[in-house]
């Protein structure tokens, strides 16, 4: 029985994946679609965004918002030269320069390089602080627990009143 | 009138040989007054302190006779001008003996006593004086206690008194309550059955028991001669069981024939055909009445030989064999008694009786190993009359409650008394006496209640429940009580106080003797403690103590108990433990603490077992259990997160980061909309 209810718990876990990726494959179909519609700002979003890419791809826990924050940053990055390729005609040439000069990819770079800033100065800055948090949550537990043994004795904590 | 005697005995003060016994009255104890002497139930001169000519009669009872103080109130109630009339009953200190006694105080004037024990009597009356100064006033007092359903069991002639100088008006009946009925009479004055038992054995004692001795005593104050002089107690009973009471009693003495025709009625052996009170009231009202035959003993037609004796009686054959039991296997093994009970006898009701006998015996062994039972079952079924023998004590169905509390009165092992009430031995005896199926039926089930004691194995059940069960008289024979006569709340309160003050006692008052007492005299309260005084935990057990305790002080409304208070104090340290909440904890201590100072052990008890407090204190104690426990889960689960500080928030930073980078993205994303809106370029 116990076997059963295990099996159909991974395969509704399963299916639930098999959905997601079905999402997430719908989706690519899409931006395809789109960046082969605008293939001079797809192919400068593509190379502009491969810190976000790279971001994405390299594993560790907490990566999807690591990469989310990078990303942000990024786009901020790209969104100033998307809007220059749009006013000089969306073509081919003028993304290519763009991908091409170095200084334009570099601020790209930089800003994608402040987000990873953000998020280093971010999870140091919450860490410490819900650690700290969690220190004095402990104390008060304590403290509390103290008062209680000393309102009930020894017994609260559950010790047999022969125990003591 | 008793009762505030009673109270105010414990105040007794002792001057030189003066006693007070209550507010008024005084007992001499260097006067004593041996003609009222009840056994060894002593009599002293007594009087009013307010008016010192008034004469009273004290009878100091010895606790081993077991005093019957339960009827105190019962004969106070019989308005009977020729009954010594009770002033007063209670415990008492006597100095003589260094212990307490129970006291029974009678208004006193009276003359001497009628005949003394072994002599003639000095007055010659004519037969209406007999009957109007001894019978009549008798007989009233036999109906009065009959209606009340009280036995005298002390009617001899050395116990009737006249009732003054002047001899001639109605004779006065001495004490009865400061012994067990039948227990002091020599056995001339008694039936066969209880003339055979040992003096506490021989049961409640009834009328009809008082009637013969009725008829002895007359036929002893009739006498001239005393033909019995001669013959000790053994050959007397020998005598009756010859040739039956009224012969062995009157035998050549020459009354007045309608005396003898009294005499005849009341002395019958037989209990079915003795006379009752209505015969012998029919008797007074003059009506001619017809004499009982004399009944006839069954006898064999061959004699038996035992021990070189011939016996053709099988009622004297079953009086010697008790006196043998080796020699009775013997011929109960060589079947030498079955075939005379059968082929000689010819008496089907002995017959069967005897087969019963045998068979009884046979259930639990081999004969000879048996040999005490064997003489016991078969004496019962040779003469049903016969007292229950067994390893040396002879009692009547109801007299194995007065011989197992004189036993324990003396210390002797119990062991005994268990054994008869396991063999059923009152229940044969009782089943094959002349009595009705009712009192057949209300024996057995108390009989089976003693086994179920006996079986139990929790504190104040046993055999000595059955001491208390099978006699209401017998005061608590608990080892601590020992010097004390302990009959009722306020008799041991009492003597714990002073067993407290001596240092003699720990909290745990109640021993098995105490509890089986009160489970007996007062069962409603012992129910409601029993719980916690059987609990193996101390604490509960010293709890159930005091509370017993406080009932019992609030029954006999004494208003301060300070030393077993005291006693209490010092083991109360682990019961307050009962309240969870340490504040309230202390709190209730300190009004215990409080309260022990009064001596008020009510009060105390209040304090620990006030039930809505412990309710309200345990329903809090399990919220704060919970609380602890829940709190102890989030601090484990704090510890186990905080184990990796490197680790710990840094989910929860990169997402804050996450949501700071979209923040500025954002604003910088519209700067660039408007500059590029605006014509602006950046780059």
């Amino acid at each position: 029985m116990a076997k059963k209810a295990k099996k159909l718990k991974e395969k509704s876990k399963k299916g639930r994946s098999e959905k997601l990726s079905l999402k997430a494959r719908l989706l690519m179909i899409f931006i395809i679609m789109v960046g082969l519609v605008f293939l001079p700002t797809a192919m400068l979003l593509f190379f502009g965004m491969i810190p976000s890419m790279v971001a994405f791809f390299i594993g560790g826990k907490g990566v999807g918002a690591r990469a989310s924050t990078i990303s942000a940053m990024n786009l901020a990055g790209c969104v100033p030269f998307i809007f220059k390729l749009w006013s000089m005609g969306n073509d081919f040439e003028t993304s290519f320069n763009i991908i091409t000069n170095i200084n334009y990819m570099a601020i790209i770079y930089v800003s994608a390089l402040f987000g990873y800033l953000i998020d280093w100065v971010m999870t140091g800055l919450m860490s410490s602080f819900l650690y700290q948090k969690g220190i004095n949550r402990m104390k008060a537990i304590k403290k509390r627990q103290e008062l209680l043994i000393e309102q009930w004795g020894k017994e609260v904590a559950g010790v047999a009143k022969n125990d003591k | 009138m008793s009762e505030n005697i009673q109270k105010s005995s414990l105040d007794a003060l002792h001057e030189d040989r003066i006693v007070s016994f209550g507010k008024f009255m005084s007992i001499d104890t260097s006067r004593r007054l041996p003609q009222f002497d009840n056994g060894s139930s002593l009599a002293y001169h007594a009087f009013d302190k307010r008016d010192k000519l008034k004469k009273f009669i004290a009878i100091v009872s010895d606790a081993r006779l077991l005093p019957r103080w339960t009827l105190c109130s019962a004969y106070d109630g019989l308005a009977n001008t020729s009954l010594l009339r009770l002033v007063g009953s209670g415990v008492l200190h006597w100095p003589l003996t260094g212990k307490q006694h129970y006291v029974f105080l009678y208004h006193g004037g009276l003359g001497e006593c009628l005949v003394n024990q072994g002599k003639i009597s000095s007055i010659i009356w004519r037969h209406p004086e007999i009957v109007r100064y001894f019978i009549a006033p008798l007989v009233n007092i036999l109906k009065d206690m009959s209606d009340k359903n009280i036995s005298h069991g002390s009617i001899r002639p050395s116990n009737i008194f006249y009732a003054g100088i002047d001899k001639n008006q109605p004779i006065i009946l001495g004490d009865c309550l400061s012994a067990q009925p039948s227990s002091t009479q020599p056995s001339v004055f008694l039936p066969i059955d209880k003339a055979m038992a040992d003096p506490l054995g021989r049961g409640r004692g009834c009328i009809l028991d008082d009637i013969y001795a009725f008829g002895v005593s007359l036929a002893m104050f009739l006498r001239r001669n005393d033909e019995l002089a001669k013959l000790n107690d053994d050959e007397i009973l020998r005598r009756k069981i010859e040739h039956g009471s009224y012969m062995a009693i009157v035998g050549a003495e020459r009354f007045q024939a309608s005396f003898l025709e009294l005499l005849r009625g009341v002395l019958h052996d037989d209990v079915k055909v003795r006379w009752n009170l209505d015969d012998i009231m029919s008797w007074l009202d003059g009506s001619r009445m017809t004499p009982p035959a004399l009944s006839r003993r069954k006898k064999a037609n061959r004699a038996f030989i035992f021990q070189g004796n011939k016996y053709l009686f099988p009622d004297i054959l079953a009086l010697d064999l008790q006196k043998n039991p080796s020699e009775t296997a013997k011929i109960v093994e060589s079947q030498e008694l079955s075939q005379w009970v059968e082929k000689s006898l010819s008496d089907k009701e002995i017959e069967e009786n005897y087969n019963k006998a045998l068979e009884r015996c046979s259930s639990r062994g081999a004969i000879s190993d048996n040999k005490d039972l064997l003489v016991s079952q078969l004496s019962m079924a040779l003469n049903p009359a016969l007292p229950i023998h067994y390893k040396g004590v002879n009692f009547t169905y109801d007299g194995l409650g007065g011989l197992l509390a004189g036993a324990a009165y003396d210390d002797k092992p119990l062991s005994l008394y268990k054994e008869i009430l396991m063999l059923n031995l009152p229940d044969h005896s009782v089943s094959l006496k002349p009595v009705s199926q009712n009192e057949i039926l209300t024996q057995i089930k108390i009989f089976d209640n003693c086994r179920a004691f006996i079986k139990q194995k929790a504190q104040g059940q046993g055999i000595e429940k059955c001491i208390y069960m099978l006699n209401a008289d017998a005061p608590c024979f608990s080892p601590k009580f020992k010097g004390y006569f302990v009959y009722n709340d306020r008799s041991a309160l009492i003597a714990f106080e002073n067993l407290a003050k001596k240092g003699k006692e720990t909290a745990i008052f109640l021993d098995s003797h105490c509890i089986a007492f009160f489970a007996v005299h007062n069962s409603r309260l012992i129910e409601s403690v029993i719980y916690d005084i059987n609990s193996s935990d101390k604490s509960k057990k010293i709890a159930g103590n005091l509370r017993f305790m406080a009932a019992m002080q609030k029954r006999a409304k004494i208003s301060s108990l300070p030393a077993i208070a005291n006693v209490f104090i010092g083991s109360l340290s682990d019961v307050y433990k009962i309240y969870n909440n340490v504040k309230l904890r202390k709190q209730i201590e300190d009004g215990v603490k409080a309260e022990a100072k009064k001596g008020n052990l009510e009060a105390m008890s209040a304090y620990i077992d006030n039930h809505d407090l412990r309710s309200k204190d345990q329903k809090a104690f399990e919220l704060a259990k919970r609380e602890y426990a829940l709190l102890q889960d989030e601090y484990n689960e704090y510890n186990r997160k905080l184990a990796n500080k490197k680790t710990y928030g840094v989910v929860n930073g990169h997402d804050a980061a996450s949501v700071v980078s979209w923040i500025i993205a954002t604003i910088m994303t519209i700067m660039s909309v408007i500059a590029f809106l605006s014509g602006y370029r950046i780059f």
